[in-house]
């Protein structure tokens, strides 16, 4: 009787859970607290609970821990794929279809495991739960130093990768038409405000327009010139230095203006 | 040692009494049941944070970096295992210390890739569910792996959790992979458990299983498979459960295992091949096992004709491109087995990788070591099974299947076979960890020695050892700086910001030629189509190999209706670590002995009508309409 007590408040918790997700999507919270949540409740609807709810209404016996743990998180990825198929094949995979379908599952298998627990079905097991989940506290804190110690590795590793990102440094220097124009721009990912000297000849080498925008770091700079009229000029060519290094050329691009009258091979240029 | 009575409890319950009577006994040892677990969770987390340690010094280049993952694997690994070989832990502690095993090593994975999927593998299914979610629907097409998308379950559940809590899809994708992670080794513990009669066995063969070569990383990235053996794991545990159930349960069980038999055939085709090979034998073994009863036979003839309906009807409806997409590679394979069996080839040199490294000499010895081990476990196993369980169906299955084992290996001297002989041990481990958890159950049935512990202890950390080493090469075990064609560090910032770049600029959906690792960046962060021999028929390998365009390479472009080609200067400067530049069917692939030449990229800044539209440093991208569109 006292299992069958446990397995109803946890019946209740899943109809708990599940009935404050429904709310709390439909609400679309901005609140940080309520995202937090949101998001615990969400990882529960779809990875733990229709899992456990079906289980419980279709074996609805006492089970150790372990085994009600492992119906709950193998069958819930089950129910979301079978779910996900048939809402492909109907209303589509959107976040309110994914809430009603989980959800309703859930919901409803709890309902009936609900009545069978209470009904104290035929199925029932005749074992009783041996696992006890009671720790003294120097094992709480052992453990818990544990948890502390994989903690800090996890920071570290991540404070470590973003740190590799932030050493991988560059610019992009970009050329295309686009709407009868000419685009051209400059991405500053160096890591540091940079000066740069951009300039753009034609195909004679002719200066037709030069810059020298300082550009925050992760910043764009962009620019649209209209194409030259000249029937001459066949490319543009846009060379960008960095301040610090005038002689050095750091980007280049070449952007065709016109598209060959023929399929030929093209030549070298 | 605890004992369950297999034949008469269908369900993994309890196999320790504590009468209810003994309230406060019951209480006085609860916290024993703990047992180690808390000493063993500090000492882990200290080999954790080892691990994480060598991910920041190889980050910094230092190259010493192995040493402090090794360490740190090591005292992840072995004082769990020590613990296991012991009479003394409870049911519960063997569980728990199960559950941590799988945590800290899934961190391993983790602490590898903190921020972003960085596996090729990983990012071919982050453009299946970013499909899904940006269409509400199932089967776009994703260029970069077209059969992905035919086998969405993982997809299916990372954007279900996507759209209910906000997560981005690498978050989503941890957990889903975690939970999977969590499903396959509990599962594991109950299915051998069930078979082996009890938990000190069950905990010993899941341990070995979690030494397999592919479980530390492969089977922790975000990929099909991942969710589909711990499916394809629980599918067994619920056939053997419903083999052991009556009545209502019987059919309860059958309809969970039809549903769960469902998700992996949706999920990832490998193992669903796996699965029903797995049937078949179980099948086969039915009729010869002494004891049978013709009931179970016809039971197992059921579920493997409904799993090979299932397979049959979604290979043939939906994933037809499963044929094209896996044929050529086992063909291949196997024509070079049977090319190096009859002479006409010069066997792959193990261990050599397709960067042309060789590994330290310790790691070929414990590479080996391992596979020995391995290969002189198995036979005292399988006598054992033969001996003490021949009326056990299952365990005689797995007895049969852990045979397949040494047969894999002549796969690993081909360069095609490597990588199926690699990927099958996935599979083949989940017979040949419990056929050697009943070979050191020869020993456990005596008082051990300390010194009987101790080999038992270096066995097992060396095969835990060596199958890292087979499975995964030393330059992917860490991150790190840039290397070219490399998992986890070939996916790196300029690349990334190139494909952003392209997706903002040019949209999504233009057809882009490049490199093997750029190709699965501009497929998933720029959402661009990569053309590839198996969906467009054409190579574009040549294009890059030529030293200047002729009429044949502008063929091919035309033929894909190529807008872009993504070129990176780094190309030209290393060799791939997976082995291939482009694509493998490319001039030397998975033998390269030198790096790409300039020449195949410099190409391209002097040829008419070609635009060199986009300079970062490394990465150039390269508009070709002008000549592909050119009539």
């Amino acid at each position: 009787m006292r299992a069958n007590l446990g397995a109803l408040i946890l019946l209740f918790l899943v109809d708990f859970v599940t009935a404050v997700l429904l709310v709390l999507v439909v609400s679309e919270p901005v609140a940080p607290a309520a995202l937090y949540l949101r998001v615990l409740f969400a990882v529960l609807l779809v990875l733990v609970l229709p899992g456990y709810a079906v289980f419980k209404a279709l074996l609805p016996g006492e089970y150790d821990a372990i085994t009600q743990a492992v119906y709950s998180v193998g069958l819930s990825p089950c129910i979301a794929l079978i779910g996900g198929l048939l809402l492909h094949w109907t209303v589509g995979l959107y976040a309110n279809h994914w809430i009603m379908l989980l959800g309703g599952i859930t919901l409803v298998a709890s309902l009936v495991a609900f009545v069978r627990v209470v009904l104290n079905h035929p199925f029932e097991s005749d074992t009783d739960e041996d696992t006890s989940w009671e720790i003294n506290w120097q094992q709480l804190v052992t453990f818990g130093m544990g948890i502390v110690v994989a903690a800090v590795a996890v920071n570290m590793a991540h404070s470590s990768a973003v740190a590799q990102d932030e050493r991988v440094h560059f610019t992009q220097l970009w050329t295309y038409k686009s709407a009868g124009a000419v685009q051209i721009g400059v991405l500053n990912a160096e890591g540091q405000p940079m000066q740069y000297n951009i300039l753009a000849f034609d195909d004679q080498r002719a200066l037709i327009g030069s810059w020298e925008p300082l550009v925050e770091a992760d910043d764009t700079w962009e620019l649209e010139m209209s194409i030259p009229v000249s029937n001459d000029t066949e490319t543009i060519n846009v060379v960008l230095y960095r301040s610090d290094r005038p002689s050095e050329i750091y980007r280049q691009t070449r952007l065709w203006l016109r598209q060959p009258l023929t399929d030929d091979t093209p030549q070298r240029r | 040692m605890q004992t369950i009575h297999k034949n008469s409890i269908p369900f993994p319950q309890r196999t320790e009494s504590i009468p209810r009577s003994h309230e406060t006994s019951r209480r006085a040892a609860a916290p024993a049941r703990w047992g180690r677990l808390p000493e063993l969770t500090l000492i882990s987390s200290l080999g954790v944070l080892l691990v994480s340690f060598a991910g920041v010094q190889s980050r910094l280049a230092a190259d010493w970096a192995a040493l402090p993952l090794w360490i740190g694997l090591l005292v992840i690994f072995v004082p769990i295992a020590v613990r296991m070989l012991s009479d003394q832990p409870s049911r519960q502690e063997r569980i728990s210390l199960l559950v941590l095993m799988w945590g800290m090593l899934y961190l391993v994975k983790i602490l590898h890739s903190p921020v972003r999927f960085t596996f090729g593998d990983e990012l071919q299914h982050w453009r299946t569910a970013e499909d899904i979610l940006l269409t509400n629907r199932l089967f776009s097409f994703n260029s970069i792996l077209p059969v992905s998308s035919f086998y969405p379950g993982l997809e299916i559940v990372t954007s279900a959790l996507v759209k209910l809590t906000g997560l981005d899809i690498f978050e989503a994708g941890i957990l889903v992979i975690g939970v999977a992670r969590l499903v396959l080794v509990l599962t594991l513990f109950l299915l051998y458990e069930m078979v082996g009669g009890t938990a000190r066995l069950a905990g010993m063969a899941t341990i070995l299983y979690i030494a397999n070569p592919m479980f530390l990383f492969f089977d922790a990235q975000y990929a099909y498979e991942s969710l589909a053996l711990p499916f394809a794991t629980f599918a067994l545990f619920l056939i053997v459960c419903r083999e052991r159930a009556k009545g209502g349960k019987f059919w309860v069980l059958t309809l969970l295992a039809a549903a769960i038999i469902v998700s992996v055939v949706v999920t990832h085709h490998v193992t669903t091949i796996m699965f029903l090979g797995f049937l078949m034998l179980w099948l086969l073994a039915s009729f010869v096992v002494k004891g049978r009863s013709w009931a179970t036979t016809g039971r197992l003839t059921l579920i493997f004709l409904f799993s090979l309906a299932v397979s049959l009807v979604w290979l043939l409806f939906v994933a037809y491109i499963t044929i094209d997409y896996l044929g050529p590679t086992v063909m291949s394979a196997l024509s070079q087995v049977v090319q190096l069996i009859k002479g006409e080839t010069v066997g792959r040199e193990l261990y050599r990788s397709f960067g042309g490294t060789l590994p330290p000499m310790w790691e070929r010895v414990a590479g080996n070591g391992a596979m020995v081990l391995i290969l002189l476990g198995l036979p005292v196993g399988i006598f054992r099974v033969m001996r003490h369980h021949r009326a056990n169906l299952f365990m005689v299955t797995l007895a049969l299947g852990a045979l397949v084992y040494p047969v894999t290996h002549v796969l690993r001297f081909t360069s095609i076979g490597v990588g199926i002989a690699v990927r099958l041990q996935e599979f083949l481990f989940l017979a040949v960890a419990l056929v050697l958890a009943m070979a050191i159950e020869t020993w456990l049935s005596r008082r051990l020695r300390w010194w009987q512990v101790l080999m038992m202890t270096l066995g097992m950390a060396l095969i835990f050892v060596g199958g890292i080493i087979l499975g995964w090469s030393p330059s992917e075990r860490l991150p790190g700086q840039y290397q070219t064609s490399s998992h986890g560090r070939s996916v790196e910032p300029q690349s990334i910001a190139a494909a952003e770049w392209m997706r903002e600029k040019h949209g999504s959906d233009n057809r882009v030629g490049t490199d093997y690792f750029n190709r699965l960046m501009m497929g998933s962060f720029g959402r661009q189509y990569i053309p590839s021999y198996m969906v467009d028929g054409v190579s574009l390998w040549s294009v890059f190999y030529a030293t200047e365009i002729g009429p044949a390479e502008l063929r091919r472009m035309r033929q894909v209706e190529l807008d872009y080609i993504v070129a990176d200067e780094r190309l030209t400067t290393g060799l791939p670590v997976n082995g291939v530049y482009f694509e493998y069917g490319e001039p030397n692939a998975r033998a390269h002995i030198a790096p790409l030449p300039p020449i195949s990229y410099a190409k391209f800044n002097v040829m008419e009508y070609v635009s060199r539209i986009f300079d970062s440093g490394d990465v150039i991208i390269f508009d070709m309409q002008g000549v592909v569109d050119a009539r």
